[in-house]
């Protein structure tokens, strides 16, 4: 019986120039690319055109994507970024974060173990991460949220709440922590 | 921000979800390259940030969207993936005939990530932004114990690449047993430098006393090619010079053996490959 090709093998074909394998991931992912550029973008035009440009640079950099890496990180990395330029853009503020390669590709740094299965991307555990993050102490679901969807800085988030910059630290850490145990929680009852 | 050691333990959470400005984040990162206890909150706060795009609905975009999409990939130059290179090899790897230098470069980026230990990341950080490092003493000593662990990673990565970069550069799949259905690899073989390597993803752990072997089929006997363990991500790679055998590989396999390996396997298989 033929296993599904793994998003990680399907780059290596794309790396190759393989169109059909991006058609592939691109099926495979789009949905959630657009999720998440919606969310943040809130407007579908631009959502789309983000995740057509993200599509497009996967395809452009396919040859320094790391098969070690979990590629639905790196690419909803990639839509993350560009959709953030956009907001932060539209909202006259400066780019926080530069979008060069460093940015986009999985850093150096490993993931831990909890690196999001593909199939969770759509179903039950996609609800169950909403309901956690629903489930925070509003001061860290707002920090969590300001940062990861709008795109602002911590002075902007201190500015904004008119609360110490230590304070944004604590929240989204404590925030992060809370999120990480209910989401391990996940993992055993899988 | 930091505190007097210079650990970065409240600032993971903003670090992670991309809320630091490109100073403070690159401070932050100089700093993780030196240190594995913040390194490893880091990578749990990460890990769960890379999960938050879940709580977003995904939602099917138009047909346009991947019509425009590839209508532009169509409009490029045959040149295509990045590469400024051989636009004419692109198009014979198109009517089957393995491209193996764009392989090739491909994973020349994907061994540099593979370096053991974040040696080389560190160095480069450290120097590029060294005014952000705690103190000028503290700061010499690490340099210096990264300098001898990158020389030894690079020598590492130099001769994985001389088999990567083989011509007749030949590769096998292996794919994960019963005892790990998720694991899987590839075998690249340099038939005529009589060189090789290895390399696994998703393997568990190995229980402590025990590593993974692998081996070759030789004459129906499985001839023992070394042993290796594998990182917090189940990724593993060994180097292999087995001389001729290797041109005529056809079939080998992963067990799980005791801490020094065994001269014929007695464990369970987790990879084979020759299916």
């Amino acid at each position: 019986m033929e296993r599904e090709a793994r998003p990680e093998e399907l780059m290596i074909r794309v790396a190759r120039g393989e169109k059909a394998a991006l058609g592939e991931l691109y099926d495979r992912f789009s949905g959630a690319a657009l999720g998440l550029a919606l969310r943040i973008l809130k407007d579908r035009q631009s959502a789309e055109e983000v995740v057509q440009e993200s599509f497009w640079r996967v395809w452009r950099r396919a040859q320094s994507y790391d098969p070690t890496k979990r590629f639905s990180t790196w690419l909803l990395t990639i839509v993350h970024n560009l959709a953030i330029d956009q907001v932060r853009r539209r909202g006259g503020l400066p780019p926080s974060i530069e979008l060069d390669a460093s940015t986009e590709l999985a850093s150096e740094i490993p993931d831990a173990e909890m690196d999001v299965p593909d199939r969770a991307w759509s179903g039950v555990v996609a609800v169950r991460v909403r309901e956690a993050v629903a489930r925070l102490p509003d001061a860290q679901r707002l920090v969590i949220e300001q940062a990861y969807f709008d795109g602002l800085t911590h002075q902007e988030i201190a500015t904004r709440l008119g609360e110490p910059l230590g304070t944004i630290h604590t929240r989204a850490r404590l925030g992060l922590q809370k999120l990480k145990e209910e989401l391990d929680d996940l993992r055993e009852t899988e | 921000m930091m505190n007097g050691a210079g650990h970065v333990d409240d600032l993971v959470g903003v670090y992670a979800l991309g809320a630091l400005p490109k100073a403070e984040r690159a401070a932050v990162e100089t700093h993780l390259a030196k240190c594995a206890r913040c390194r490893e909150l880091a990578a749990d706060a990460r890990s769960v940030v890379s999960a938050l795009p879940l709580s977003a609905d995904p939602v099917t975009p138009s047909p346009d969207c991947k019509r425009k999409l590839f209508e532009r990939i169509s409009a490029e130059p045959a040149a295509a993936p990045g590469s400024a290179l051989r636009p004419a090899s692109r198009s014979a790897g198109r009517t089957g005939q393995p491209a193996s230098r764009p392989w090739g470069a491909q994973f020349v980026n994907a061994f540099r990530r593979l370096a053991p230990g974040l040696a080389a990341a560190g160095l480069v950080l450290a120097l590029a932004f060294g005014a952000w490092s705690v103190s000028e003493h503290s700061r010499a000593d690490q340099l210096q114990a990264q300098m001898t662990a990158q020389s030894a990673a690079m020598e590492e990565q130099r001769q994985m690449l001389g088999v990567l970069a083989a011509p007749d550069l030949r590769a096998h799949a292996l794919t994960g047993s019963r005892a790990a259905p998720s694991a899987w690899g590839k075998l690249y073989v340099a038939p005529r430098q009589q060189e090789a390597v290895l390399m696994v993803y998703d393997l568990p752990p190995c229980p402590p006393g025990q590593v993974y072997e692998f081996w070759m089929v030789h004459d129906q006997t499985p001839v023992p090619m070394g042993t290796f363990t594998v990182d917090r991500s189940g990724a593993g790679h060994m180097i292999l010079r087995a001389g001729a055998s290797l041109a005529s590989f056809q079939t080998g396999g992963v067990s799980i053996e005791p801490e020094g390996g065994n001269p014929s396997p007695t464990g369970e298989m987790v990879l084979a490959s020759g299916q």
